[in-house]
């Protein structure tokens, strides 16, 4: 051995101990977020279930909307594909979603890709959750919440997906605007108006039933968010009073 | 040149044993998670939903069961859609107001009177009352509601009362004879009077279909037109206008005109009533207010939404509706001008 190459040789295989570690695979990786989960889902439910019967959660008398995970995945990915470039050198674009509404918990998981300006490509995972359910304009809605990401496989080579998971890390909360408004493709009127008769003799005056509509609970459970209104109706109001009452 | 190489040498040499130290020092991974370990997660959460369900089923939450199954679904409480029902049929039949106009009664008829040894005609009467206007307003009670299988039964008691009119009454009086003639001569007087609505009671009998109209729920009214019968009642400025119409006049012919009792002719021509029909249309159809949306805008773009209901099911709690959803074909949203 040339005595250049035994210098050599210990470097190199320090550095290979020291940098080489393995980096998670994409299944391991899921089955670990797979449990993180069901862990909370677990937490959440017994929690859910100690306000059931402490008479704190009260769904009758509420009205109640329920979507299905795979409605809600159609209406998601609706608005996808989305991309954004990030640190002005990746490009990350969304390009599918599945949500889970499990457990009392609205998770979204989205697939994604970044894309680096050398042509270097990577296949992220984003999980978000719906956070900040409103009723806008009598549509119900929500925000998505990007709480943790993973890179599933990459062509950056460990350093590369490290320098990545960095840049994706550092700009989560710009990326969760990529989302498009999550809306229930449910309206709730503000009133109930009722056409008036004018037959002559018999006059009857329309009226406005006005309605107060308020969002009381949000469980998602079961594969479907359910999603509870506490509704109020009256007091009636003729059609000139409501008028006035604008 | 040897002693650069080997110094840069050492400087790597360090650099990688430093990050070996780190990576031996850092905690050891934890485990991977066993199958077993996820499959037991998933059945304790599975069962803890179960257990939920059964809370809120006891909690008085019935009919989860028997809702539709759909992409979206909409459980309506019964106990709000009575109140809709009531408000809305209380609302309007306590705006409903019943006029009639330019009715015409008419009475007349000979009046005799024992005159020495026989019975004799003194004259003839001619009543004539023209109603310029009547107006009766309806006051609705609270209803009783019933839900049946896909229809909700509605009874309401409903009172006609605060009517207000005016009218004219003209009587004419046309003596016979030279004795009457000479007593009473003829008579025609036009007086303005006033009246109410005698308060009357109806029950309306009914229902409202429930079915899924498109996007949403629909209550379809299927209700009789209601008879209604309107009972003038002369008020007491109508009855002083009879008084002095006789009282008016000289001592016999007031004899003569009291055998006639306007009074008591008026009472039986306007006690006939007039009839009123409400006609079924009064009644509309009731949306509920919660619909599936048949566009949404997603980033600009708007998106048709096909909504194909799956059913409705009307519950002891809860109204269900359920719809599947299909996404049509997108469209760049036009801002309207």
């Amino acid at each position: 051995m040339r005595p250049a190459h035994r210098t050599a040789l210990p470097i190199v295989l320090a550095l290979t101990l020291a940098g080489c570690g393995r980096r998670e695979s994409a299944e391991e990786a899921r089955t670990r977020a797979a449990e993180a989960s069901l862990v909370n889902q677990v937490a959440d439910l017994k929690a859910l279930i100690a306000r059931t019967a402490g008479g704190d959660l009260v769904t009758k008398d509420r009205m109640a909307i329920g979507l299905a995970e795979e409605t809600a995945k159609a209406l998601i990915e609706a608005g996808l594909p989305q991309e954004q470039l990030v640190g002005g050198r990746v490009t990350v674009r969304l390009e599918g979603a599945q949500p889970y509404f499990r457990g009392n918990n609205a998770a979204v998981l989205f697939s994604a890709t970044a894309l680096g300006k050398t042509g270097a490509r990577a296949r992220l995972e984003l999980g978000g959750r719906l956070v900040n359910y409103r009723i806008d304009q009598g549509r119900l809605a929500a925000s998505v919440e990007f709480v943790h990401f993973k890179i599933l496989d990459s062509s950056l080579g460990d350093l590369g997906s490290g320098v990545l998971e960095g840049l994706v890390r550092d700009n989560l909360e710009r990326l969760s605007q990529l989302v498009p408004r999550f809306e229930l493709p449910v309206h709730i009127e503000q009133a109930v108006k009722i056409g008036g008769l004018d037959a002559g003799v018999v006059v009857a005056r329309a009226g406005t039933l006005p309605l107060k509509v308020t969002l009381a609970e949000v469980i998602p459970v079961n594969e479907r968010l359910w999603i509870l209104l506490d509704v109020k109706a009256g007091p009636w109001q003729t059609a000139a009073a409501a008028e006035m009452a604008k | 040149m040897k002693r650069a190489l080997l110094v840069i040498a050492a400087l790597l040499l360090a650099g990688a044993g430093a990050l070996l130290w780190l990576r031996l020092r850092a905690p050891a991974p934890t485990p991977l998670p066993t199958p077993e370990r996820i499959a037991a997660l998933r059945a304790e959460r599975d069962a803890l939903t179960v257990r939920f369900r059964e809370l809120v089923a006891r909690n008085g939450e019935k009919s989860m069961a028997q809702a539709p199954r759909a992409g979206i679904m909409i459980g309506v409480p019964t106990s709000f859609t009575s109140s809709v029902i009531e408000q809305v049929v209380t609302g309007l039949f306590g705006q409903t107001t019943l006029t009639l106009r330019n009715l015409k009664v008419h009475k007349e008829g000979e009046v005799k009177a024992k005159m020495l040894i026989r019975k004799k005609r003194i004259g003839k009467f001619v009543l004539d009352v023209d109603i310029h206007q009547v107006q009766g307003v309806l006051k609705p009670q609270k209803p009783t509601l019933g839900f049946g299988r896909n229809t909700v039964s509605l009874k309401l008691p409903v009172d006609l009362a605060e009517g207000t009119g005016e009218a004219d009454l003209r009587f004419q009086w046309d003596s016979k004879g030279l004795a009457a003639n000479m007593v009473c001569g003829d008579v025609d007087v036009t007086r303005k009077i006033t009246g109410g609505v005698v308060p009357t009671s109806y029950e309306v009998n009914g229902s409202f279909l429930i079915a899924a109209s498109g996007n949403t729920v629909l209550l379809q009214p299927r209700f009789p037109d209601l008879a209604v019968r309107v009972f003038v009642d002369p008020s007491e400025q109508a009855w002083a206008v009879v008084d002095e119409v006789v009282k008016d006049r000289r001592k016999g012919c007031e004899i003569a005109l009291n055998k006639v009792d306007v009074k008591a002719k008026l009472a039986s021509i306007l006690g006939r009533g007039f009839n009123v029909k409400i006609p079924q249309k009064i009644f509309k159809p009731v949306k509920l207010p919660a619909a599936v949306s048949q566009s949404l805008e997603v980033q600009g773009i708007q998106l048709a939404l096909q909504v194909k209901a799956t059913g409705v099911v009307v519950a002891q709690d809860r109204l269900w509706y359920g719809a599947d959803l299909t996404l049509e074909t997108k469209r760049r949203a036009t801002k309207p001008r």
